[in-house]
């Protein structure tokens, strides 16, 4: 029964499909390219804009997934807000916790070049840096990972340094600017 | 030794020849096309005819231009270099895309990531609506699976107030 339901309401799907389809004389842009070349412009993305490609089409699915060499994470630029204090809205920090989770885990025992993070929270979030951590932990990275939390509240700039080379779970603090 | 020094201390320049898949042929200096990966590979191999049959001569034209104006670059025409390159990325869709095959087949790096920002540039911020719409993307999920893929990146889809518009 369930799969005589799926069969139809992919029959729905393909007639629906039919009515919004695109122009059906052009071709798909993309389909005479390979995949590495998407990778390239998906590495050229945001964040949020690389992973919402995964929606378009099939094709499309997994391939954000391969973003390149560096995992830049940064508050703003993820969700392209502008604006420097929206520190103050935990919709935007759960939103942000939520994707840099996906994305770490995601790339757990694979191979990355770099990592960077921007963020203007931390304190409020000691479990889920706990858990990045451990995630980062297990991505093999070669040449280090770069962490900037801003609190900007407390107008504090604290920076860490995290070197790999050394141990893994030793943090660097480099520069904790007084006011 | 001296009898294999290098064809400039001479003034001599060595030529090559790019031949499009259309038949027609380029002859252009080796110091600009060793840009091109694939070919520098193949002039190192010997070879002074190259036969390019995945690039028409539309497509050529147009990378033969990046190429003679990259070789001119120097560390005083930086400005005019970034003001060509903003030019280049100008032309249609149809072009763009044959550009970026052509650039990927012939390992041109410096142009691949121009064309790939200019691409990335009209996905930036759009609506997967638009972006399916600019790129003739025809969505091939069935709504469950559509639906299942939004909500395993729910936090990418949500808020923001994505561009709708198609240029």
């Amino acid at each position: 029964m369930k799969k005589q339901q799926g069969v139809l309401s992919q029959f729905n799907f393909t007639i629906a499909n039919r009515l919004i389809q695109v122009d059906d004389a052009k071709e798909d842009y993309f389909s005479q390219l390979p995949d590495d070349v998407l990778s390239s412009i998906l590495a050229s993305l945001t964040l949020t804009d690389a992973v919402k490609t995964s929606i378009l089409s099939r094709r499309w699915k997994h391939l954000f997934a391969f973003i390149g060499p560096t995992l830049k994470f940064t508050c703003l630029d993820m969700f392209g807000i502008h604006s420097c204090n929206h520190s103050c809205f935990p919709y935007y920090q759960h939103k942000f916790l939520k994707g840099v989770n996906q994305l770490l885990q995601l790339y757990s025992g694979r191979k990355v070049a770099h990592v960077e993070m921007s963020f203007c929270f931390g304190r409020e979030f000691s479990s889920e840096f706990d858990q990045w951590m451990h995630c980062i932990s297990r991505i093999g990275i070669v040449q280090g990972i770069h962490i900037n939390e801003f609190t900007l509240l407390l107008s504090m700039n604290l920076r860490l340094r995290f070197k790999r080379e050394i141990n893994p779970f030793l943090f660097d603090v480099v520069d904790v600017p007084t006011e | 030794m001296a009898s294999s020094s290098s064809s400039s201390k001479t003034g001599l320049k060595k030529m090559l020849t790019l031949k499009s898949s259309d038949g027609d042929e380029f002859e252009l200096e080796e110091s600009i096309v060793i840009q091109c990966q694939t070919i520098k590979h193949m002039v190192e191999d010997g070879f002074s005819l190259i036969p390019l049959q995945n690039v028409d001569t539309k497509t050529l034209t147009k990378i033969i231009e990046y190429m003679k104006k990259h070789a001119e670059k120097t560390e005083s025409n930086k400005e005019e270099i970034k003001n060509f390159n903003k030019e280049f990325v100008k032309g249609s869709f149809d072009d763009q895309f044959e550009l970026v095959s052509a650039a990927n087949y012939l390992h041109i790096n410096g142009l691949m990531d121009l064309l790939c920002q200019s691409i990335a540039d009209r996905i930036n911020n759009k609506s997967v609506r638009a972006v399916r719409e600019i790129f003739n993307i025809s969505n091939d999920y069935t709504p469950d699976e559509e639906e299942k893929v939004r909500d395993e990146h729910k936090w990418a889809h949500e808020g923001g107030e994505f561009d709708e518009s198609l240029d």
